[in-house]
């Protein structure tokens, strides 16, 4: 549903973006990650045809966002980055503004803004001017905006960043009911445990060009090396009991723990799981030891070496 | 058909609701649309035994078409806040992005915020019109004739036209309202000044030319509205993220574009910015600058001409009566100043130099037409003297090789450059090429102009010296013959 082909976007001498690809099916949800300045901005702006690309180019539901912009428009919802809102009006009248502009029909409408509102617990303040709103409300009311006309790509800037726990888990339960739905999401993110929580594909973008793209796993696997695992000993076990040759590679050990690593986690746990308890290890537990898409992020940025 | 006002008018709407539930608008709305008329027309019921005392039959009522002026246009004052609000706040307030990513076209989009904005200011100033001519009707007796009222209407509506389009052009350039103010002076002033321009001609009786005024007005208008509906674009909107209006940015613009080729002026870093050199000026600027100024070079040409032909025709149809035109006077004050009692280069050359300089600087604000003034005027006089000789019976060639010709052949051309590199000045706003903002290529143009100098300025020396010193010679040299 959508779909980038090496987007380029320059302002006069300023490159923003110089090579982006991507593709988002349709029920998927990919995050675009990326250091402030890098493109993504720009690569979302694109995609809902408010810029026009420099060179490649891109669809969405697969009409071309620059000769069919006005079609790719009322396909997509944008929530921005910093959604400013008519604080004069309340949150129906917000709403039924961008529903007419949307050409949303009025009984439609109805339905869709009460359940909206509902949703992100709005209706009661339905009356109330913007202006009087908190920053998750108005963050809340901004993505209302942003479905109103029931958009089947949504294009998704910071969704939760100015939300309490409480409304930020309402919003990205609400995100996992658009993509069950099949809605194509592109989110863009700071928070990288919520784009590995929701993501199905997580993009990275630096200096404009797409550096990586994948799974978490498969980013886990290409930057951080194959997964290790953790073996928890109940009583202290020596040198001979931990080392085993073969198909394992021991990246650090005590008498009470031992970490390794290896290609082949089907066969290799098995068998060192066996050789530990043939050993007279006490096993307490072996599980996969946590990796963090903030430390591939890092890695592939090359922001931790600074 | 109907999407497409439909849709704008929803934007017209929601602008005009938002704008009038502000009480910072709505009070000085009432005070300018309802108090203002009724204090006019009080001034004038109170100030109407002075007036008579001046000029007893036209006083009062001059002062009453210049009251009814006055309550129309105040409240038109308000366009330019609601505009500047409308464009640049909403792209302050990050508004913006969110209205561009709906289905409207960018032309739609225009037209719902531009009719927003019309609105209001046209509304308040017809309902001041209306309070002025019931208050100054039922108070004076006096009934203000519909043409006025309709001239009346029609300039107040002309300049909101104006000052509403100007301050969509203001906002392209500007990311915040306070810059956006700061460059709004230059809607305010030239506003300011044809006000009293039309209050003028109201009291002294030529109220009349404020028809074509109206025309004039309309005519910038469409100028304008066309700029607008242009730089509204949502690329441009949306990635003018800084104001470019900072000293040191113009700064800095200023000197690449000086040091650079015309004809790279806007290409990318990857084209350096080299020093620029007395030879490189003459040999690759100045031919470049002539190049690009080919269009305006031909239009200062035809307005030459045409001007001239104005002049002549203009003399033969008036006719200075031959009593009263003596041509050996003409020859002998012409040549006794020539010869050095008044006429000095000096003065001539400042003259000029003044003059293109003035006139250079007014095209900003004139589209050019300033600039053009220049030429309209100079030759405009040269054909009508050049008539009103031939219908005294002098022969036309002696006159101009005698009079024109030597100077002439070096102050013709420096004109026309001086010219036409001023009207590139006013045309510059009205249309960048893709991709440069108004600001830079208004600055390109200040630039060319200034590089043009370096060739116009030593012709215009040296065609002063030649007027002073040796036209003078030549024509007491013909015309002693004769």
């Amino acid at each position: 549903m959508i779909r980038a082909q090496q987007l380029e976007k320059r302002f006069g001498p300023i490159t923003a973006v110089s090579d982006v690809s991507l593709e988002v099916a349709e029920g998927k949800i990919l995050a675009l990650l990326g250091p402030n300045g890098a493109g993504k901005t720009t690569t979302v702006r694109m995609l809902c045809s408010l810029l026009k690309p420099t060179n490649g180019n891109a669809f969405i539901c697969g009409y071309d966002t620059v000769t069919e912009a006005k079609t790719v428009r009322g396909l997509v919802g944008l929530l921005t980055e910093m959604p400013g809102l008519y604080g004069r009006l309340n949150a129906i009248e917000y709403l039924e503004f961008f529903g007419k502009l949307q050409s949303v029909p009025e009984n439609t409408f109805v339905a869709i803004s009460r359940r909206l509102l509902e949703y992100f617990d709005l209706w009661e303040q339905r009356g109330r001017p913007i202006a009087t709103f908190s920053k998750g409300m108005k963050q809340k009311l901004s993505l209302a905006r942003a479905l109103i006309h029931s958009p089947k790509v949504l294009l998704l800037d910071e969704p939760t960043s100015a939300m309490d726990p409480y409304s930020a888990k309402t919003v990205r339960d609400y995100i996992r009911d658009l993509k069950k739905d099949g809605r194509a999401i592109i989110l863009c993110t700071h928070n990288l445990a919520e784009a590995e929580e929701l993501a199905d594909q997580i993009a990275i973008i630096q200096h404009g060009r797409t550096i990586a793209i994948g799974t978490a796993e498969q980013l886990k696997c290409q930057f951080l090396g194959p997964p290790s695992y953790e073996a928890h000993f109940a009583k202290p076990v020596n040198e001979s009991v931990v080392f085993y040759n073969g198909i394992i590679k021991i990246e650090e050990w005590s008498p009470h723990q031992v970490r390794y690593s290896t290609l082949h986690p089907e066969v290799a746990n098995p068998a060192y799981i066996s050789h530990l308890v043939a050993s007279g290890a006490e096993l307490i537990r072996v599980a996969e030891a946590p990796r963090r898409l903030e430390d591939v992020y890092l890695k592939v940025t090359g922001l931790n070496d600074r | 058909m109907i999407d497409n006002i439909s849709l704008p008018l929803i934007i017209t709407k929601r602008e005009v609701t938002d704008t009038i539930s502000d009480w910072r608008v709505v009070v000085p709305t009432f005070v300018l649309a309802i108090l203002f008329p009724a204090i006019m027309v009080l001034g004038i019921k109170w100030g109407t035994p002075f007036m008579v005392q001046v000029d007893p039959d036209a006083a009062v009522v001059k002062a009453a078409l210049f009251g009814a002026m006055m309550s129309a246009f105040f409240p038109t004052s308000f366009s330019l806040v609601i505009a500047l609000e409308s464009f640049v706040g909403e792209k302050e307030r990050n508004t913006i992005e969110t209205l561009l990513t709906t289905p409207l076209s960018n032309g739609q989009l225009f037209i719902g915020k531009f009719l927003a904005v019309m609105t209001l200011p046209v509304l308040l100033s017809s309902v001041a019109l209306f309070i002025y001519l019931l208050g100054i009707w039922w108070l004076l007796n006096i009934t203000v004739p519909l043409s006025f009222i309709i001239l009346t209407m029609m300039l107040t509506f002309s300049e909101v036209l104006i000052m509403v389009a100007g301050a969509v052009i203001v906002s392209s350039q500007t990311a915040t309202i306070k810059a956006a103010n700061l460059l709004a002076s230059f809607i305010i002033i030239p506003m300011a000044l044809s006000v009293q321009g039309q209050v003028l001609l109201i009291l002294t009786g030529y109220g009349y030319i404020l028809w074509f005024m109206v025309a004039g007005f309309l005519g910038i208008a469409a100028i304008l509205v066309r700029m607008g509906v242009t730089v509204f674009d949502r690329e441009a909107v949306l990635t003018r993220e800084n104001d470019d209006l900072h000293i040191t940015s113009i700064a800095e613009k200023l000197a690449r574009l000086w040091r650079r080729l015309p004809n790279n002026a806007f290409a990318g870093d990857e084209v350096p910015s080299t020093g620029i050199h007395l030879v490189r000026l003459f040999r690759a600027d100045i031919p470049q600058i002539i190049g690009l100024a080919k269009i305006p070079i031909l239009v200062a040409v035809g307005v030459l001409v045409s001007s001239a032909i104005m002049g002549f025709l203009f003399a033969m149809e008036h006719p200075i009566p031959m009593g009263e035109l003596r041509v050996s006077e003409i020859v002998n004050e012409r040549t006794s100043l020539a010869l050095g009692v008044l006429i000095e280069p000096k003065s001539i050359f400042v003259h000029n130099i003044r003059t293109i300089t003035i006139a250079a600087i007014l095209s900003i604000f004139t589209f050019g037409l300033a600039g053009l003034m220049v030429i309209v005027l100079t030759f405009g006089l040269v054909g009508f003297v050049l008539g009103e000789a031939m219908v005294a019976g002098i022969a036309p060639m002696p006159f101009i090789v005698g009079f024109l010709l030597p100077h002439g052949v070096l102050e013709v051309p420096a004109m026309i450059l001086a010219s036409a590199l001023s009207l590139r000045v006013g045309m510059s706003i009205m249309s960048p090429p893709s991709g440069v903002g108004y600001v830079e290529n208004l600055l390109f143009s200040l630039v060319n102009w200034v590089k043009g100098a370096a060739l116009f300025v030593p012709i215009f020396l040296a065609a002063a010296i030649i007027e002073a010193r040796l036209t003078p010679q030549i024509a007491l040299w013909i015309f002693g013959k004769l």
